[in-house]
């Protein structure tokens, strides 16, 4: 499956969906998980303009959200111009992007923008 | 005055500090207390001088060695030794009492550029130094007409405030007068479009009371606890090493 | 299972910025918390401390202090739990007394923040988010703290000056008490509602600001509990019992949880701790909580069955959570004047529930010689969480 879609770990037993991994089920601690595809459209539920990024970094400020697919939800950054352009559900998709450094390597990860 | 001193002061640019002073405003501090900023006299500045003696020995922060810079600038004003030097003073509007201190001068060359020479504050936790430096930035471009002034910093305090917050430019090729190092830049364009609409305050505080500015010039004098705040030692312990 | 007694309490010099080293800076409050106690016969030491190994290259403190205070036979360890390690660090201490394995037990927080530069305080503290759900995408604790209040805001109608009373309330307590890293008196026209607000109190992830949230701070507190059998050999009086402790946990990733702005482990282990004590909501006289931000003061009084869901901040109107209101609330300054040094927090406030319940805690003294105190110490964003009660039961 392609990394550049946004993903779920669903359980083999009970088919309850997961994002991040877990070693076990949250709902019946079954141990074996597929990757399935999730929508890589979902909506904005809160969001922050963070202006004291940590290091690894490099731009002045950051907007973060939190994108409900339907079946799980993601953290991660968005790209717009203005915290004005954001508000409580609006419809934000995912395209894959370096995120950040971490000991100056270079960290991919779903970055939200408007459609 | 004699022949040498003559040679020796210099000629105040067609704009100057005289001509053209700063206007005192005050600014709402954090603790619901306003800081007066005004331009002193070189009179008033003999007054500012001894707060620096102490100041001078504290090895934190780079207190020592901007207190000994700004020392040396302050005799320099009173003195007539330095090219269109001023000083604006923030101070407590009902005690007087000194919260910081800025102060700068104009290039002989070019009278559009500015130099800026130190900024440093005597009560911490209050933005007094954001504030106050900005407010040095309003007197070179919109009292002195200057287009640009050149900064740099010697503590890290002061480069992540002015260099990163402000968005100073670079102009590396310049070479600041404190300490002969690669210079920053606040341009006029930086200025009337970010730095006076977002981070310049109080000037609808003009004129300010007259009480106030009574107030300012009968008390120039330090926080009681100010080696306490910068140090974290009381002033009598903190002195009992000199 | 024995009852436990706190005998000793101590914080040391002034929290904010330490000169000395991390242990020299433990051993100062140890040494207070020794002093007050009046006993240096102690069992155990641990140590509550998040990341010296990372910010400070020291590990294994829990030896180090024991070595550099002579504490020798006492054995001890660390133990990290984030930002709740040290009412982690007490829990255990309680477990080890209850037991019977020690009597006598020290519990000593800190941590040496300011060494570092921000952005990589910043980073160090993130590194307890998730590592590919949030920690990689930039995600900080300000942050989280802001997606949690921009939650309650909408939902609840919480607002920006509802925020900002709690932190004038939290500074006016930290002014009276000489431990508090920022002692600094601070007004809503100052930080909120005149023009310069802009530049005093700047947005940092909004909706919160710079005065919406607590500072990085070096500092160390210390414990010495005891077992109620062995109290009576220290003559000291009132006797502080250690009644409830309770610890509650959720998941890592916030956005998991199927209402973020309801915090499970508080309510976990408030449950937990109440139980324990025998105890109800309406018995507790005040509380020291974990307001690294000001919207998790109120998130935790909720959580905790304090007050209804988004009600609190309702009575934070009315001034119910000052120091003279009918709750008083992180009357020692709470993380955002006190300072919040990570390690070092969960037992600060068991000191402040010490002192208040001593009626020992100055100017700052709430009346009505109070009986029961509650505190509450969140780890992670909220996904480990331990809550405790203090109660006088003699003298």
């Amino acid at each position: 499956m392609s990394i550049h879609t946004p993903i779920a770990y669903k359980c083999l037993n009970c088919g309850k969906l997961h994002y991040p991994k877990h070693g076990r089920c949250l709902q019946c601690k079954h141990r074996e998980f597929e990757e399935v595809p999730v929508s890589s459209e979902g909506t904005l539920i809160t969001f922050t303009q963070l202006k004291a990024p940590p290091s690894g970094i490099e731009s002045r400020s950051l907007f973060l959200g939190v994108i409900d697919l339907g079946d799980v939800r993601y953290t991660g950054q968005i790209e717009v111009e203005s915290i004005d352009s954001l508000h409580s559900g609006m419809k934000l998709v995912a395209t894959w992007k370096q995120v950040r450094t971490i000991d100056n390597r270079p960290i991919y990860g779903f970055v939200w923008g408007p459609p | 005055m004699s022949a040498d001193e003559d040679i020796l002061r210099p000629k105040p640019n067609k704009v100057n500090p005289e001509n053209s002073p700063y206007s005192a405003k005050f600014i709402n501090l954090v603790d619901g207390s306003k800081m007066v900023v005004r331009q002193i006299t070189r009179e008033e500045t003999k007054k500012v001088i001894p707060l620096f003696y102490d100041i001078v020995k504290i090895n934190k922060d780079f207190y020592d060695l901007v207190g000994a810079r700004i020392l040396g600038e302050l005799l320099a004003y009173v003195q007539y030794r330095v090219q269109d030097e001023y000083v604006l003073l923030g101070q407590v509007h009902d005690t007087g009492e000194v919260l910081g201190l800025v102060n700068g001068y104009l290039s002989f060359n070019d009278p559009k550029i500015g130099i800026s020479y130190h900024t440093m504050t005597f009560k911490r936790g209050l933005r007094v130094g954001a504030h106050l430096f900005v407010a040095k930035m309003e007197h070179h471009l919109d009292y002195l007409q200057n287009d640009e002034v050149k900064i740099v910093a010697e503590s890290h305090i002061g480069f992540r405030r002015w260099m990163e917050e402000l968005r100073l430019e670079e102009n590396f090729d310049f070479e600041h007068p404190v300490g002969g190092v690669p210079s920053y830049n606040l341009t006029r364009k930086n200025w009337e479009s970010y730095v006076k609409p977002e981070r310049c305050f109080g000037t609808e505080n003009r004129p300010i009371p007259e009480e106030y500015l009574k107030t300012v010039k009968e008390n120039i004098l330090l926080p009681e606890d100010v080696m306490y705040q910068i140090t974290g030692t009381p002033k009598d312990e903190f002195l009992k090493g000199f | 299972m024995r009852d436990v007694t706190i005998i000793g309490a101590g914080m040391g010099s002034r929290w904010g910025k330490y000169s000395g080293s991390l242990i020299e800076m433990m051993a100062e409050a140890s040494l207070s918390a020794i002093d007050d106690a009046g006993t240096d016969e102690i069992d155990a030491v641990f140590v509550a401390n998040m990341g010296a190994g990372r910010i400070n290259n020291q590990t294994a403190l829990g030896s180090a202090l024991i070595d550099y205070l002579n504490l020798f036979p006492a054995v001890g360890a660390s133990i990290e739990n984030g930002p709740a390690s040290g009412a982690t660090a007490a829990r255990i201490g309680y477990m080890a007394i209850a037991s019977g394995v020690h009597d006598v037990v020290m519990i000593t927080g800190g941590e040496k923040m300011r060494v570092a530069p921000g952005p990589v305080v910043t980073d160090f503290v993130a590194t307890m988010a998730h590592p590919e759900a949030e920690y990689i995408h930039g995600i900080t604790f300000p942050s989280l703290g802001a997606l949690l209040a921009r939650l309650y805001f909408e939902k609840y109608g919480v607002t920006s000056e509802d925020l900002a009373r709690i932190a004038i309330k939290n500074h006016q307590n930290g002014l009276k008490n000489p431990h508090a890293h920022i002692r600094q008196k601070i007004t809503m026209e100052g930080i909120l509602t005149s023009r310069e607000a802009k530049l005093n109190n700047p947005m940092i992830a909004d909706p919160l600001h710079l005065y919406d949230m607590c500072p990085v701070s070096d500092g160390s507190a210390s414990i010495i509990m005891c077992s109620m059998n062995k109290v009576q050999e220290f003559e000291k009086t009132p006797i502080i019992k250690f009644a409830g402790t309770g610890q509650g946990m959720d998941t890592m990733a916030v956005h998991e949880r199927e209402d973020p702005t309801f915090l499970k482990a508080v309510k976990i282990a408030s449950d937990q701790a109440f139980k324990m004590a025998g105890l109800t909501r309406e018995d507790i006289d005040f509380a020291e909580i974990h307001d690294a931000f000001e919207i998790l003061e109120l998130a935790e009084l909720e959580s905790a069955g304090f007050y209804e869901r988004g009600k609190a901040h309702l009575s934070v109107r009315e001034g119910e959570t000052e120091l003279t209101g009918k709750f008083p609330v992180n009357t020692s300054g709470g993380l955002k004047a006190r300072g919040h040094p990570v390690g070092a927090t969960g037992v600060a406030q068991l000191c402040e529930l010490v002192w208040q319940l001593r009626g020992e805690a100055g100017e700052r003294q709430i009346p009505n010689d109070p009986k029961h105190g509650y505190a509450v110490n969140f780890g992670g964003f909220g996904n480990n969480v331990v809550s405790t009660i203090l109660s006088r039961v003699k003298g």
